[in-house]
């Protein structure tokens, strides 16, 4: 579903994205972890072509982003980690964009806003100006959007910041029931617990470089996941 | 103070000076600091701005100053100049008192850090105090310069020019801030409606400033007629004069506004430090209410695109009011034209070559038009938000031709309705009549194309208030410049090859000029505009 393939991003003289390759497949949740200006943001961010590479590819369903971003960009959702919505609409309208720029059709957002509306509790704050919204409704709010065109693949950028344990516990079920489906999601987080639980695969990211990546089995072995991270990362004797 | 209050106001201050400089400074494109060249190309084009408004400025000044100053009035002259210099001033500062003040978009990050709210008052009220300086020696700058010309014995008063300005300036900032702050009490009052309120009370304001200065333009006239032949007979006494006299260099007079100003600065500081903190902090939305939203039908990825752009613009008290008012001035100017139809008739007549009066009215209405700024800072209020549209499959070309379209659809139709009137009531012939109306629909788009070229070539993205963009970026201004400056010439033009032509065909001309101008931007728009809109 994801394919990133030797993706370089500098900023001036910094690389901060080193011949990064990944592979998500059609399914799986994939969980992006590193260290605070690895590189993760600017990784989601060339995936759904906010950012421009320096060299390299990535593909979504088999398109090229570089090629061809807007249809690259009908397949998937990109959900930030601190989510700028337009202030001056109310929920609804925004909601009514995102369809209206997918071609959401009337019955299938109806359904779609009433019924993740309810299951994230922002059903009665939708007619309210989004600049009244708390950080957490706002990242409510992006959620919905994201899902609602039912796209093939999500890159979330630490999606868990900010929701309460009930929205966050919707939320990573909204994800295994979005990859059952055979949908693929690809996102970054520091919740370390959350990625062992919750990913099938997942990738350790230190500046700019990939340092481990495969099945969260294979990555964490007999150890736990942020056992394994930290010792990568080299902060296991501070512990 | 003690030590740690004055660390806290210099860092204060120092924030608020960087906010202030940060587009002379910064590049917002790159996000790096402008080479010196840059600098100084910016500097320099905001220098020719002041230039071209002071240049207006001293028209009215110089006449007066050769009227009123070998008469020995030269206590009126100062008076008359610093009214009409506290007038701009005020204005200037009014409409963006309440946003800098009360709402601005780091209260919550400022309200979090140990800073007492009175600090964050003040630091925010030197900064109206520098925007309402640097407007009034717009006008303060040719007074003082026509006095040195035409005064008998100029000392006292250029001697006094430097602390008056500064005194005027101090007035002005007090007046804005008392408006805006008159603003955020009803603003908390009116709850959910913040927008349509501000809107109203702003135009409120607009509308007594406009009768204000129609009453004081009949009241100069007044003044100029009794001082020069009336004897001096109902001129203002008394203190009136004290303001004249300080600015002629009565030093006793001067101390003794300075220290009447700072007694209202304090008297000002006091009365809003208890009700500052609660006027900040107001939340629009009030309760969080359980009200039922139902999708709205699907429409297209185009009509998608304008509805934001529409409920941005909506939304925003400051984009409308400084952005869009010139609609609303249309309208007025027609109403305005229909009420006077016989009189502007016969100022054609005796003014106009036969037959030139039909793109004189075109061009009227294109200059009203010409105020009009929806473009040029559209790119720019994206702001943070930037992330969503560049996420979304939509091409960059779409999203631009979405702001051109916000501002064909808010303008052009008032545009063409003053054009029409204009047009009927000077009895323009036929060819005429349709003939202006292209110009003026042409003329639209080019402005919005020119607004929107510039919003590209000069995009600002990280600012703490929408009013950092739309009133103190230079692209508004310079599109509006540009508008009027297209205007005015074709307006020459037409009227210079209407000695050898019928005015029908050099009015063609004109609107074949524009009609090569609206196609040579939209396609800059369409090619590198998009890519660079892209990258950006």
């Amino acid at each position: 579903m994801l394919q990133i393939q030797q993706l370089t991003k500098r900023y001036g003289e910094k690389t901060a994205v080193d011949a990064l390759t990944l592979t998500i497949r059609p399914g799986e949740i994939f969980g992006f972890i590193g260290p605070n200006g690895a590189g993760k943001t600017t990784t989601l961010k060339c995936c759904c072509g906010i950012l421009q590479p320096d060299s390299g590819e990535v593909r979504v369903d088999g398109i090229s982003v570089r090629e061809d971003p807007l249809a690259a960009k009908r397949k998937l959702a990109y959900l930030p980690d601190n989510p700028d919505l337009y202030h001056y609409m109310t929920g609804i309208q925004y909601l009514d964009f995102i369809a209206d720029i997918f071609g959401v059709s009337d019955a299938a957002r109806a359904e779609r806003v009433r019924g993740y509306g309810e299951r994230f509790g922002l059903t009665g704050a939708l007619a309210q100006p989004i600049g009244d919204y708390s950080h957490g409704m706002k990242q409510k709010l992006a959620i919905i959007a994201a899902l609602l065109h039912a796209p093939k693949l999500i890159l979330m950028d630490e999606p868990f910041v900010g929701l309460d344990p009930l929205a966050a516990h919707q939320l990573k079920q909204t994800m295994r029931a979005f990859c059952d489906t055979g949908g693929a999601i690809f996102f970054s987080t520091h919740v370390l617990e959350v990625a062992e639980k919750l990913c099938d695969q997942v990738a350790i990211i230190k500046n700019g470089k990939l340092i481990r990546a495969g099945s969260m089995a294979e990555v964490r072995g007999d150890a736990s996941l942020e056992t394994v991270f930290l010792e990568l990362e080299g902060g296991a004797d501070e512990r | 103070m003690n030590a740690e209050t004055k660390r806290c106001f210099a860092a204060l201050l120092h924030k608020q000076r960087r906010e202030q400089s940060a587009f002379l400074n910064r590049s917002a494109r790159t996000g790096k600091q402008r080479t010196q060249t840059g600098k100084l190309a910016f500097g320099a084009l905001y220098g020719a701005i002041a230039l071209v408004l002071m240049a207006s400025f001293a028209s009215l000044s110089w006449p007066l100053a050769q009227l009123l100053l070998p008469a020995g009035w030269e206590t009126l002259y100062f008076l008359v100049l610093e009214l009409l210099a506290l007038l701009v001033s005020v204005l200037a500062g009014a409409l963006s008192s309440y946003n800098r003040l009360f709402q601005a978009k780091d209260n919550d990050l400022l309200l979090a850090l140990p800073i007492p709210p009175w600090m964050i008052f003040a630091v925010r009220l030197s900064g109206l105090y520098e925007m309402s300086l640097f407007y009034l020696l717009l006008v303060w700058v040719p007074a003082e310069a026509a006095y040195a010309r035409f005064a008998p014995h100029p000392l006292g008063g250029i001697l006094s020019a430097v602390p008056m300005a500064l005194l005027l300036a101090g007035a002005a900032s007090v007046l804005a801030a008392l408006l805006g702050w008159a603003v955020a009490l009803l603003v908390a009052k009116a709850g959910r409606h913040k927008a349509l309120f501000t809107v109203a009370a702003s135009l409120g304001f607009l509308a007594l400033y406009f009768l204000g200065y129609q009453k004081s333009g009949a009241l100069l006239n007044a003044l100029l007629s009794s001082a020069l032949w009336g004897g001096g007979e109902g001129l203002p006494q008394g203190g009136w004069l004290l303001l004249g006299r300080a600015a002629c260099g009565d030093i006793p007079v001067l101390l003794g506004l300075l220290i009447s100003l700072a007694a209202v600065c304090a008297a000002l500081g006091k009365l809003l430090s208890g009700p500052y903190l609660r006027l900040m902090t107001t939340r629009t939305g009030g309760a969080a209410s359980k009200m039922k939203a139902a999708p709205s039908r699907r429409v297209s990825v185009r009509r998608a695109l304008l509805r934001r752009e529409l409920l941005h613009l909506a939304g925003s008290p400051t984009y409308l009011l400084n952005c869009a008012m010139g609609s609303l001035g249309l309208v007025v100017l027609s109403v305005l034209a229909l009420y006077k139809a016989g009189e502007i008739r016969l100022l054609a007549v005796q003014l106009l070559p036969p037959g030139l009066a039909g793109a004189a009215a075109a061009f009227a209405a294109a200059l009203g038009a010409g105020t009009n700024c929806l473009t040029a800072p559209s790119v720019s209020l994206e702001g943070e938000s930037l992330w969503r549209i560049r996420s979304l499959p939509v091409s960059p070309w779409q999203t631009l031709r979405a702001k051109l379209e916000l501002h064909l659809a808010v303008t052009l139709p008032p545009a063409l309705l003053c054009a029409g009137v204009l047009l009927a009531v000077v009895r323009a012939a036929l060819p005429m009549v349709l003939l202006g109306l292209l110009a003026v629909a042409l003329f639209v788009v080019l402005s919005a194309a020119v607004g929107l070229v510039l919003g590209v070539l000069m995009p600002s993205f990280h600012w703490t208030s929408e009013t950092a963009v739309i009133k103190q970026s230079p692209f508004c201004l310079l599109a509006m410049l540009l508008s009027w400056g297209a205007a005015l010439a074709l307006f020459a033009g037409t009227a210079a090859l209407s000695h050898r032509m019928p005015p029908a065909v050099s009015l063609s001309l004109a609107c074949l000029l524009l009609a090569g101008a609206d196609a040579l931007a939209l396609r800059w728009l369409k090619t590198k505009g998009a890519a660079r809109f892209e990258t950006t």
